[in-house]
């Protein structure tokens, strides 16, 4: 055991000092794509808009609509079209509502960026949020960044938030994958063995959209179909920031490294 | 070198029956059986040079290959609930829950829930003195859905239920509707944590298909991610395992290497799951790997240091040592690959065995073991993290010149049949592309080592108790989201 604690001092303290600052550079990754700041090119969007295997970009006659609900941050858009889209930030971008997710621009104007916290969240949960997890069927990835969060990188308990096995004691939900037939009954019961007032965050496009897997028999499209939804994180997976970002609007703090989203501005090379 | 089936061998075989006995004379190992529709299955073994064989057999009802390999009965089972498939001499309730169908077919357009599940088979032990605890499908922490029920006999275990199936999405039924060029990004979904492995199968297998060389530099490029990708999951299935006998700050430990390993991949690929790297006919982009070498060495360092504290920890070596047994013999007989095969003595790397991309021109050691417990499969982890370390220093540090794709067809030849595969963390993934006379995908198959080894795991855990059960299931380190698909 004296091995073990002196190793742990030799080591030293690796954890970021996100959110109360901006992250490290190398904590970054698993990026999400955004309109172009300069706004889209016509003939260049649709290029991208058939490239994408979930449909997440929408053009019409006046502009392009991206749906980070349903991207699954492949990057054959930015790839394709990269006149209008970029490779965009991998956190700050949790919305409680579906529509802060959509990220809308008219050709050749910049994007308009959407509300994604109108809601003020009770003060209830600000020091310590019990979060019980359920896979509806994910494909692994997001569960592997939810045990990170206990990383030393990362020390989800600095912060107040805390895994639990007993619904009964869990403050929110938090739900992977696009719940399947099977996982509905389960979803269901763990709901409602949880006392109110409750929480259900979704994390990751699988759970908010269904990603890749919306219109399967067997899978419904993404937790929404099943229980309200309270906070989305975009993402697939979202990375460690971006559900550390997501938790803690869930439980209704906010942090200056969180409240300023990184501009497209700055984010694009 | 890789199996390219066309036209004329999409033929059935006449006689699948001698065929299988002839392949189980020969000593060929099982990799796995699919249902291609209600009269047709692909079957898929190993000759002894290492060289994957498919064919296809046709009928009302197939000879039951499980009677030669006893790993192809939860493949047979598979094809009838999820393609119609039938066998010879197996009847399949349809009123009971399978692996795959937990819920009767549902009519088209009804809702996801119009039918209540189906019930668990009823189970072989029951009556008074036996004690039935159910662990799942939610489970304790962060992990994935999957039901296991214990039965209790006084202190020991004496049976476990497993009932997997949970995380079912009907992924290859989504996958022939992918535009070639999507086909990868649609793998590396089917299992995240090992995505590089799985679009690897699939590439091979399209490009097999469609007769196109890899360029050196990606073939060196995509063998340079995915021993990134073994290394951080071992470090993860290390941490879990570690976290299982309770060292608390070893397994943090572990999050801290595994964490290290993902910024590395996230520096050099963009993506912490270094997904959109490989596509069909090389790689999506040139990565820059200067400086790779030198963190692999320093990365190498502090795994050696770890790993030699975790050996020098008594408390943790005697936890896992004689448990879990998994017998040699037995895993002979079904074949069970990645990890947990090597660590019961069956020396099997796709990436030696039936080498593709810059393995060819690399000579390194496949770790094996025979005591078959929980010690071996880490110990065989270990070993494999510093085998990729130095592939890895290898590889980047000999990089070729040149370009980095070809360019791929829109479309792929018809009535054709090919196969892909690549080492996984889990075990071998095997990819087979079937197509139709206009050269769309009919059938697309993704097995990854998760598919093959789970319904091995539940004999494992007979006759031991619940302390062992954690420790063990953390020790064979499967994929749910894999098995499911």
């Amino acid at each position: 055991m004296f091995r073990w604690i002196a190793r742990g001092l030799r080591i030293g303290t690796l954890t970021t000092r996100f959110p109360r600052q901006a992250p490290e550079a190398e904590a970054l990754g698993s990026p999400l794509p955004g309109i172009h700041p300069r706004g889209p090119e016509r003939a260049e969007a649709l290029r991208g808009a058939s490239a994408c295997p979930t449909g997440a970009i929408d053009v019409d006659g006046d502009g392009v609509t991206l749906d980070l609900g349903r991207c699954i941050g492949c990057g054959l858009c930015w790839e394709r079209a990269p006149a209008s889209f970029v490779e965009g930030p991998s956190y700050g971008l949790a919305a409680d509502r579906r529509a802060g997710l959509r990220a809308r621009a008219r050709w050749g104007v910049p994007p308009e960026v959407p509300a994604r916290w109108t809601r003020q969240m009770p003060s209830l949960w600000r020091r310590s949020l019990h979060v019980r997890h359920v896979d509806g069927g994910s494909d692994g990835a997001v569960e592997f960044e939810l045990a990170q969060l206990n990383a030393p990188q990362y020390d989800l308990h600095r912060l107040g938030v805390f895994f639990t096995s007993s619904p009964r004691h869990a403050d929110a939900l938090l739900v992977t994958g696009p719940v399947t037939s099977a996982m509905v009954e389960a979803l269901r019961a763990t709901f409602e063995a949880m006392p109110a007032p409750k929480l259900v965050v979704a994390a990751g496009a699988d759970a908010i959209s269904g990603g890749l897997w919306a219109g399967s028999e067997v899978t419904s499209m993404g937790v929404d179909a099943v229980l309200p939804v309270d906070v989305y994180i975009p993402g697939s997976p979202p990375s460690p920031l971006a559900l550390i970002d997501g938790l803690l609007l869930a439980s209704g703090r906010r942090f200056a490294a969180l409240d300023r989203r990184p501009s497209l501005l700055e984010v694009a090379r | 070198m890789r199996a390219l089936l066309r036209k004329a061998d999409l033929r059935v075989e006449d006689d699948p029956t001698s065929e299988l006995e002839r392949r189980r004379r020969t000593g060929d190992r099982f990799v796995l059986l699919a249902g291609l529709d209600s009269e047709r299955a692909v079957y898929v073994t190993s000759g002894r040079d290492g060289a994957y064989e498919p064919f296809v057999a046709a009928g009302a009802h197939l000879p039951d290959a499980a009677t030669l390999f006893p790993s192809a009965a939860s493949y047979q089972a598979e094809a009838h609930e999820l393609w119609g498939t039938r066998f010879e001499g197996i009847e399949f309730d349809p009123g009971v829950r399978g692996t795959f169908r937990h819920r009767p077919v549902p009519s088209a357009g009804a809702a996801l829930e119009a039918d209540e599940p189906l019930p668990l088979p009823a189970p072989r032990l029951a009556g008074e003195p036996v004690v039935r605890i159910p662990f799942g499908p939610v489970r304790d922490g962060t992990v994935e859905s999957l039901l296991h029920r214990f039965h209790y006999l006084g202190e020991h275990i004496v049976e476990l239920e497993q009932q997997l199936g949970y995380k079912h999405r009907a992924a290859e039924g989504r996958l022939p509707r992918a535009s070639v060029e999507q086909l990868p990004v649609f793998a590396e979904r089917v299992s995240g944590p090992n995505g590089v492995a799985f679009a690897l199968a699939m590439c091979h297998a399209v490009e097999t298909a469609s007769g196109i060389t890899v360029p050196p530099r990606a073939d060196a490029l995509r063998a340079i991610v995915a021993e990134l990708e073994r290394v951080y999951n071992h470090f993860r299935d290390i941490g879990r395992l570690v976290a299982s006998t309770t060292l608390r700050v070893g397994a943090a430990q572990a999050h801290a290497l595994q964490e290290w390993t993902q910024r590395l991949g996230a520096g050099l690929t963009g993506h912490r799951f270094l997904r959109g790297v490989v596509a069909v006919g090389g790689v999506r982009r040139d990565l820059d790997v200067s400086g790779l070498a030198r963190e692999a060495s320093r990365l190498e360092v502090d795994a050696r240091a770890y790993f030699e504290a975790l050996e020098a920890t008594e408390l943790f070596v005697d936890r896992l040592e004689t448990t879990g047994m998994l017998a040699p013999e037995r895993a002979r007989a079904w074949g069970a690959v990645g990890p947990v095969g090597r660590a019961s003595g069956v020396a099997t790397d796709a990436r030696r065995d039936a080498p593709y991309g810059a393995y060819r021109d690399q000579a390194f050691r496949v770790p094996v073991f025979d005591a078959g417990d929980a010690l071996a499969r880490f110990r065989v982890r270990c070993e494999e993290v510093l085998v990729s370390l130095y592939l890895i220093r290898e590889i980047a540090e000999t990089l070729p010149e040149g370009s980095l794709r070809v360019s791929a067809p829109s479309s792929l030849p018809e009535d054709a049949l090919a196969l892909g595969w690549s080492e996984g963390v889990r075990g071998e993934v095997v990819a087979v592309l079937v197509t139709d006379g206009g050269g769309d995908l009919s059938r697309v198959v993704l097995r990854g080592g998760s598919r093959h080894n789970w319904p091995l795991f539940p004999d494992t855990v007979h006759d031991s108790f619940l302390m062992d059960y954690a420790i063990n299931e953390a020790s064979w380190g499967l994929s749910v989201a894999s098995h499911d698909r």
